[in-house]
């Protein structure tokens, strides 16, 4: 008798071919067969009307520290992510000795906007090496974690505070080098390094001292083991951007490990650098070089309050100066004054098909919380007057503490996302899960992928949307025997409703430790999800099984890396 | 290098959700390059160039950039400083 048959559902496999119609059975951990399944299961699912999907792998993830104290990195699992990869941009949690925890967690802080008192409550450190936080996060682990291995920390670890002042010495190129192959025999599926982040005091973090010949000495390990490098190139310039895909495209051929770099965005007024950073791409991959861009699906929002300068207002120059040189009791005088109010209302109408479209996110009296989620249009027909009034009267009542949100501010150029997605070099990744939580969401960006790119736009049939989130990944990353409905793989797997299927509304909860908060989307149209042959969340019963793995990489030339 | 001025400005959302200002340079030999300021940058670019909007930019010369960026990149060690 099998453990678990999905009955009925319409298989997208995950390898880009035409979906479907099929059962699949499941034994163990591992798919047993796809086919029209006789006789009874122990769990049965009936997926009449949904699509049955491998689980997504987001290769772009920051829940290092959530890993911790939730095993599930909610809500990632529950939108279909069946694996992340945690440890971007330099930075993870290990290898670090005790004395640079402070140092460690202030450039989580700083970069990843995690708050201090989540570490100082919800962590007990009970590790120094990479070997040793492994240990220490494979508990209660319910979905997949494929670690990178940070490189600041790596020169922390050896060269102490000296990695925030120098290059290294030969000895110590040495060293780190020893320290990334006990990373990557620990499990770590790759490095990863940034050439833009800053710390705690907004200095450069480690890895940003280190010169051209200390990164090649830590891709000749990569070599050794055929794994990842990541990177965080100076993506705000086209130039500098393609000046580091060349120096990781003589990397990635030299010793033959696959590369990849993130952010890269899209805007109406970018284009032709966008173009360019594709065109160098195509080259380098015409050589034999293997450079990932990473794309995100979602577009970005800015937020703001007034309490803060926001060059989203330097076009409105009273509103502007009074952001930037008021303290909040000037500024809240001013928005009192008649005589200055009326100034920037009249002013604020250059604007006047955004302020509606405003989202009020978050404000301090129980009052106002009622309008928390609800646009300023809606706010202002509630209270019976204009956008702008209402937005300048909920700052007043808030004592500027009202956060706003601007939708879709930038990546959003539907078109030119659409076909970067879709371009068979370009990795979809750079969700940031984990991160950023108390700026704006970063989950349900598959769920988005499905519903704008899929459904709405149909910039891309879903075969070919799962395919680049599941297998094509699994590929690039070296993660074997998942990413495919195959039978023998393992069944990481996702039931949904291609109908439904989206990102729910961000949403601000307070269910960080130490009493912290974080923007968080629900899941939409996902029914099941499935990791080692195990319910890890479904729709109805919420989270379950804890069957979650590290996945140390394969080496990535072992196996075929064939993108359409 | 030596004419590059700026010849478009534009707000963009950055990375992390804050605004910023992308200037694009307009060089000599017709090429052209974005460079991303933010807040503090932008701000100490408009203070250089008397500019109370962002099209008060356009016709700014590169060193009056390359000095925003530094002036934001140095404002933690205390080299140049604009708050006030």
């Amino acid at each position: 008798m099998y453990d678990l048959v999905i009955r009925n559902g319409r298989l997208v496999d995950g390898t880009g071919m035409p979906a479907f119609m099929a059962d699949i059975a499941i034994s163990g951990n591992r798919i047993a067969k796809i086919g029209r399944i006789d006789g009874k299961a122990r769990k049965e699912i009936d997926a009449a009307g949904k699509v049955v999907a491998p689980g997504f792998i987001d290769p772009h993830t920051h829940f290092d520290a959530q890993l911790l104290w939730d095993g599930y990195a909610k809500p990632a699992l529950s939108h279909g992510v069946t694996t992340i990869v945690p440890g971007n941009c330099s930075l993870s949690l290990a290898p670090l000795k005790a004395e640079y925890r402070t140092k460690l967690v202030g450039m989580f802080n700083q970069i990843e906007e995690m708050p201090l008192k989540a570490f100082k409550e919800g962590v007990v450190w009970d590790w120094e090496t990479f070997s040793e936080y492994i240990t220490r996060i494979r508990k209660g682990l319910a979905i997949n974690v494929a670690p990178l291995v940070g490189h600041s920390v790596i020169r922390l670890w050896v060269m102490g505070d000296a990695a925030m002042e120098r290059t290294a010495t030969p000895e110590e190129i040495a060293g780190m080098q020893d320290v990334l192959r006990e990373c990557l025999d620990a499990g770590a599926i790759g490095l990863s390094t940034s050439y833009v982040d800053m710390d705690e005091k907004l200095q450069p973090v480690p890895s940003r001292y280190a010169d051209a010949g200390e990164v090649e000495a830590l891709a000749s390990v990569l070599g050794e083991y055929g794994r990842m490098l990541q990177i965080v190139p100076e993506f705000y310039d086209p130039d500098l951007t393609i000046a580091r895909l060349d120096q990781l495209a003589e990397i990635s051929l030299k010793y033959a490990i696959p590369t990849t770099f993130s952010p890269l965005f899209v805007n109406a007024d970018n284009m032709d650098a966008v173009n360019k950073v594709m065109k160098r791409v195509d080259e380098q991959f015409a050589r034999g070089a293997r450079v990932w861009p990473q794309v995100q699906t979602r577009p970005i929002d800015i937020s703001f309050c007034f309490a803060v300068p926001s060059l989203l207002f330097i076009r409105l120059p009273g509103w502007y100066r009074i952001m930037r040189f008021g303290s909040p009791e000037q500024i809240v005088a001013a928005f009192k004054d008649p005589a200055t109010r009326e100034k920037l209302v009249a002013e604020a109408g250059v604007y006047t098909a955004l302020w509606p479209t405003l989202r009020l996110r978050q404000v301090q009296t129980v009052g106002n919380q009622k309008y928390v989620g609800k646009t300023v249009g809606e706010i202002a027909d509630a209270r019976g007057v204009s956008p702008i009034d209402a937005m300048i009267d909920l700052s007043i009542e808030e004592n500027l503490d009202a956060h706003f949100l601007a939708a879709d501010m930038g990546h959003n150029s539907d078109e030119a996302v659409g076909s970067l997605l879709k371009h068979p070099r370009v990795h979809i990744g750079a969700s940031d899960g984990g991160a950023h939580i108390l700026s704006f969401s970063t989950y349900g960006d598959t769920g988005y992928l499905f519903a704008h790119f899929v459904r709405d736009l149909k910039a891309m049939n879903i075969e070919a949307a799962v395919k680049k989130i599941t297998s094509e990944t699994a590929s690039i990353w070296g993660i074997s025997d998942r990413g495919l409905l195959q039978q023998g793989y393992v069944a990481d797997i996702v039931v949904f409703d291609p109908q439904t299927i989206n990102r729910g509304e961000e949403k601000y909860v307070q269910d960080v430790p130490g009493d912290g908060s974080r923007y968080v989307r629900d899941a939409k149209g996902v029914d099941t999800v499935i990791v080692g042959g195990g319910v890890a969340w479904s729709a109805s019963t919420g989270y379950q099984e804890a069957r979650g793995e590290i996945l140390p990489g394969q080496p990535v030339a072992a196996r075929a890396l064939e993108p359409a | 290098m030596a004419d590059a001025k700026i010849s478009h400005v534009e707000i963009a959302a950055a990375h992390d959700g804050e605004a910023e200002l992308v200037v694009t340079l307009l060089h000599e030999n017709g090429g052209r390059s974005l460079v991303t300021l933010d807040e503090y940058a932008a701000r100490s670019l408009l203070m250089a160039c008397k500019a109370n909007t962002p099209d008060g930019l356009i016709g700014a010369g590169w060193e009056d950039v390359r000095d925003a960026l530094v002036a934001s990149s140095s404002r933690f060690s205390g080299a140049q400083n604009v708050e006030n």
